[in-house]
C-alpha cells in the first residue's frame, strides 16, 4: 500500500480542489448538485483515508512522512512542506472525512432553499481540507497553517448570514479570541525554534527529553504554557471559551462539525500530538489538569441555565472538551494512559455530539426555525427518527453503559485518578460532579424538547425530516452506540491503546501511552462510581424537570436565592469580559485614536502646510519672463568668475 | 598660477579679447532686446565666441582638443537651431507676435 501513503496528499486535496470548483463556479451549480458535489469529495477523501490506514497497518504501526517540496529554504531557517501519516493521524482522518461526509448529505437536506447554497459548500470543503492539512502536518508551520485556516472557515461559517448583525457580531467574536491563542501557539513555535533550530515534529519529539533537560527544563514549561494558550482558544477553555456558545449563530450542519466534532478538538489533538513536550513539565500538567475539569464543571453549571436547544449542546461541548484537555494534561502519570483517553474521548465526543447538534438541526428545521426550548415539547411522536437517534446521543453523553460515551468518560476519569497525584484526583471529584450535571442538563433538554405537553407556537406543524437529514442521524447513532466498546474497554478491549501506542514518545524510559486498563477492584470502583454520577443526574434530570410542575419548580428555584439567575446569566463572564478587556480596550483604542489625530496628524498637517506657505512665498519670484531668468544666470555666472578671480584660479 | 598663464603669444591675446567682446555682446543683446529672434541670434553669437576661444586655447597648447571641441559645438547649435527655429514659427503662427515678454505663462 505504499502507493495510497505517496498519495495521501490528495486526501486533503480533494475537498480543497472541490472547494475551488465550487467558489469559481458555484453559481451556475443547481441547487442540489453543489452539496452533492462537495458530499463526494469528502466521501472519496474519506475512502482514501481508508487506504491510509491499511497502508499504516501494513508498514506495522510506521509513521510515514513525505516531504512534498521545500517550502521556505532560508539558510538556518529550513521549512519544508509536507505531510505524515501515523496512527494518530488515521484515527483524526477518520472523524473528520467521517464525520464530515456525514454532515455534508445532513446538510444537503437542512440548507434546502438557501440562495447561497453553493457558498456554503464552499466554505463546508474549505474547512474539511483546512481540517486535514492540520491533523496530516508534519511540522508546527505547517499545522499553523490548517490551524488557521479552520479558524478562518469558522468565522465564514459563523457569519454565513451575514445580514444579520447579531451573527456577524458572532463570527468576529470567535475570529478575535482565537486570535488571543493563535498568539500563544505561534510564540511557542518560536521558543522552539530557538532551542531545536527545527519545526519538524520528528526531531523535536525525538530529542526533546535531552535538549530539554537541566538547565533548559525550564523552556518545556514555557512551550507547553504557550502552546496551551493555543489550545485554550480553539478547544475553548478558560477564559478563550466565550466565542463557541456565540458560535451557535452559525448554520447547524456548522456547529455539528465545527464546533462539536472536530475542529474544537484541534487543541486537544495539539496535546496529544506534543504529548513529550507537554509530559516534561509538571507545571504545565497542573494547568492544564485544573484548567480543563474547571471548563468542564463551569460550563456544565451554565449549560443548566440555558433556553436555547444549540446553547445547552454549545455549553456541554466546551465542557466535554474540558475533560479531554484534563486527560490530555494528566498523560503518563502514574498508572494513567490519559492521552489515549482523551483521544478517546474525542472520536466518542465527534460520534454523539455531531449526532445531537444534528437531531437538535432536524427540531429547528420542523419547529421552523424556533430554537428557544420552552417553546417546544412533547415532539417525540412527530419526529420519530430525530427523537429515537437523539435519545442515543443522550445516553452517551450522559455514561450510560454501554454508550458510547460510559466508556470514553469512564477511560477519562480513571486516567485522572489512577495517576497518583493530588490534583488528578481533585480533577477526578470535580470530573464526578460534572459527569452527574452533564446526565441532568441533557436529560432536562430531553424531557423540555420531546415530552411534556406540546408548548409550539401557533401556526407550527412539526414534520420529520427528510432521508438526506435522517440518514446521517442513524448512522452516527449507531456510531454513538459502538463506538466505545468497539474501541477500549478495560481488559476485554485495548485496540485503540494499542493503535496508538507508536504515537507516543518515549521519556525516562517510558513510553507515553500509558498501561493499558486491567481490569481490577480500583478500576470496578471507579466505574461504579461514574455510573451511579450518571443515573444520579439522569434521576435528578427526571424528578427536576419532569416529574416537577413549573410552579413546584419556582418555588424550588426561589429558595436558592440568586444562584439560578447567576446561572442562567452564565456567571456574568460576557459581562465581566466586556468590563475587564472590551472597555479598557476601547478606551485604548481611543485614545490612541486621539494621539494619532491631535498628535501626529498636526505634525504631518503642519509640515505639509509649511511647505506650502514656504512655496506661495517663493513663487513670487518666478515673472515668467526669460531675460529675468537669463539675467539671474548671467549675474551668478559673473559672480563666479568674480570670486575665481579673487583666489587666482579655480 | 593662474588659469590665464598658459601662454603669451601676443595673437592668442587678441583671440581672446575678441571673445570675450564678442560673448559679452551676444549677452547684452539677449538680455535687453525682446524679439525672440534677435535672442536666438544672440545665442549663436554667444556659442560662437566660445568657438573662438576654444580655437585660440588649441592652437596656443598644440592641441588638437580645441578644435575638434568646436565641431561638436557646430553640431549641436545646428540642431538647436532647427529645433529653435521651428519653436519660433509655431509660436509666431499662434500669436502672430515673437515678442519674449508674451512668453510668460509659467510666472508664479
Amino acid at each position: 500500500m505504499d502507493a495510497v501513503l505517496e498519495n495521501a496528499w490528495l486526501i486533503p486535496l480533494l475537498p480543497l480542489m472541490t472547494a475551488g470548483l465550487l467558489a469559481l463556479f458555484g453559481k451556475f451549480l443547481k441547487e442540489p448538485l453543489a452539496g452533492w458535489i462537495a458530499f463526494l469529495s469528502v466521501g472519496a477523501s474519506f475512502l482514501l483515508s481508508v487506504a491510509a490506514w491499511i497502508g499504516v497497518t501494513d508498514e506495522e504501526h510506521e509513521t510515514f512522512t513525505k516531504k512534498v517540496f521545500d517550502w521556505i529554504p532560508a539558510g538556518g531557517f529550513d521549512i519544508s512542506l509536507g505531510y505524515r501519516v501515523d496512527p494518530l493521524t488515521v484515527v483524526m482522518l477518520f472523524l473528520i472525512t467521517g464525520v464530515g461526509a456525514l454532515i455534508h448529505l445532513y446538510a444537503i437536506g437542512y440548507m434546502h432553499g438557501d440562495p447561497n447554497l453553493s457558498r456554503f459548500f464552499f466554505f463546508l470543503n474549505l474547512f474539511v481540507g483546512s481540517m486535514l492539512i492540520l491533523v496530516m502536518a508534519n511540522n508546527f508551520l505547517v499545522l499553523f497553517i490548517g490551524w488557521e485556516l479552520v479558524g478562518a472557515c469558522s468565522y465564514l461559517l459563523i457569519g454565513f448570514w451575514y445580514t444579520d448583525m447579531q451573527k456577524s457580531v458572532a463570527a468576529k467574536k470567535a475570529f478575535v479570541t482565537n486570535r488571543v491563542g493563535d498568539f500563544g501557539l505561534l510564540a511557542g513555535m518560536m521558543f522552539l525554534f530557538s532551542y531545536f533550530g527545527t519545526l519538524d515534529f520528528d526531531t523535536i519529539f525525538r530529542t526533546a527529553p535531552s535538549v530539554l533537560s537541566g538547565d533548559n527544563a525550564w523552556v518545556a514549561t514555557a512551550v507547553a504554557l504557550l502552546l496551551f494558550v493555543g489550545v485554550a482558544g480553539k478547544s475553548a477553555q478558560i477564559p478563550l471559551f466565550v466565542w463557541l456558545p456565540d458560535a451557535m449563530a452559525g448554520p447547524t450542519p456548522v456547529s455539528a462539525l465545527i464546533h462539536a466534532a472536530t475542529m474544537v478538538t484541534a487543541g486537544v489533538y495539539l496535546i496529544v500530538r506534543s504529548n513529550v513536550l507537554f509530559a516534561l513539565s509538571d507545571i504545565a500538567s497542573i494547568v492544564v489538569v485544573l484548567v480543563g475539569i474547571g471548563t468542564a464543571l463551569f460550563a456544565a453549571l451554565i449549560a443548566i441555565g440555558q433556553y436555547n436547544i444549540k446553547k445547552v449542546l454549545a455549553y456541554s461541548t466546551v465542557s466535554q472538551l474540558g475533560y479531554m484537555v484534563a486527560a490530555a494534561g494528566i498523560g503518563a502519570r502514574g498508572d494513567a494512559s490519559g492521552y489515549v483517553a482523551a483521544q478517546f474521548h474525542v472520536l466518542t465526543h465527534g460520534f454523539f455530539k455531531a449526532l445531537l447538534f444534528l437531531c437538535a438541526g432536524a427540531v429547528i428545521h420542523a419547529m421552523h426555525d424556533e430554537e428557544d426550548m420552552r417553546k417546544m415539547g412533547g415532539l417525540a411522536k412527530k419526529l420519530p427518527v430525530t427523537y429515537a437517534t437523539y435519545t442515543v446521543g443522550l445516553l452517551a453523553i450522559s455514561g450510560i453503559p454501554p454508550f458510547a460515551g460510559f466508556f470514553s468518560k469512564d477511560a477519562i476519569l480513571a486516567a485522572l485518578f489512577e495517576s497518583g497525584e493530588w490534583w488528578g484526583q481533585l480533577a477526578w471529584a470535580i470530573g464526578l460532579v460534572t459527569a452527574f450535571l452533564t446526565a441532568a442538563y441533557m436529560f432536562r433538554q430531553w424531557f423540555m424538547v420531546f415530552h411534556g405537553p406540546p408548548r409550539w407556537d401557533a401556526g407550527v406543524t412539526p414534520h420529520e425530516a427528510p432521508l438526506t437529514m435522517t440518514a446521517p442521524l442513524v448512522i452516527l447513532a449507531a456510531f454513538s452506540f459502538t463506538g466505545g466498546f468497539a474501541l477500549d474497554v478495560p481488559e476485554l478491549n485495548s485496540l485503540l491503546h494499542d493503535w496508538l501506542h507508536p504515537v507516543f514518545g518515549v521519556v525516562g524510559g517510558e513510553n507515553l501511552a500509558g498501561a493499558a486498563v486491567e481490569f481490577d477492584g480500583t478500576v470496578m470502583a471507579l466505574m461504579l462510581g461514574s455510573v451511579v454520577a450518571a443515573v444520579s443526574g439522569v434521576g435528578a434530570g427526571w424528578f427536576f424537570w419532569h416529574r416537577t410542575s413549573g410552579e413546584d419548580r419556582a418555588t424550588m428555584l426561589e429558595k436558592l436565592g440568586p444562584l439560578p439567575r447567576v446561572v442562567r446569566e452564565k456567571f456574568y463572564v460576557d459581562q465581566t469580559v466586556e468590563k475587564v478587556v472590551q472597555k479598557p480596550g476601547y478606551a485604548l483604542t481611543g485614545a490612541l485614536a486621539t494621539a494619532d489625530q491631535e498628535g501626529i496628524d498636526r505634525v504631518v498637517m503642519g509640515l505639509g502646510g509649511g511647505t506650502k506657505r514656504v512655496g506661495e512665498w517663493l513663487r513670487k519670484g518666478q515673472s515668467g519672463y526669460v531675460r529675468a531668468y537669463a539675467s539671474v544666470i548671467a549675474i551668478s555666472v559673473g559672480l563666479l568668475a568674480g570670486y575665481a578671480f579673487a583666489r587666482g584660479g579655480f | 598660477m593662474s588659469m590665464f598663464d598658459i601662454g603669451n603669444s601676443p595673437d592668442y591675446t587678441a583671440y581672446l579679447a575678441l571673445s570675450v567682446i564678442l560673448f559679452m555682446i551676444g549677452t547684452m543683446g539677449f538680455l535687453l532686446r525682446k524679439n525672440t529672434i534677435v535672442m536666438f541670434m544672440c545665442v549663436e553669437l554667444m556659442l560662437n565666441a566660445v568657438n573662438l576661444a576654444l580655437v585660440a586655447f588649441g592652437r596656443e597648447l598644440g592641441h588638437a582638443g580645441g578644435q575638434i571641441f568646436v565641431f561638436f559645438v557646430l553640431v549641436v547649435a545646428a540642431a538647436e537651431v532647427m529645433v529653435g527655429l521651428a519653436i519660433l514659427v509655431a509660436i509666431y503662427r499662434r500669436r502672430l507676435r515673437v515678442s519674449a515678454d508674451d512668453l510668460s505663462n509659467l510666472s508664479g
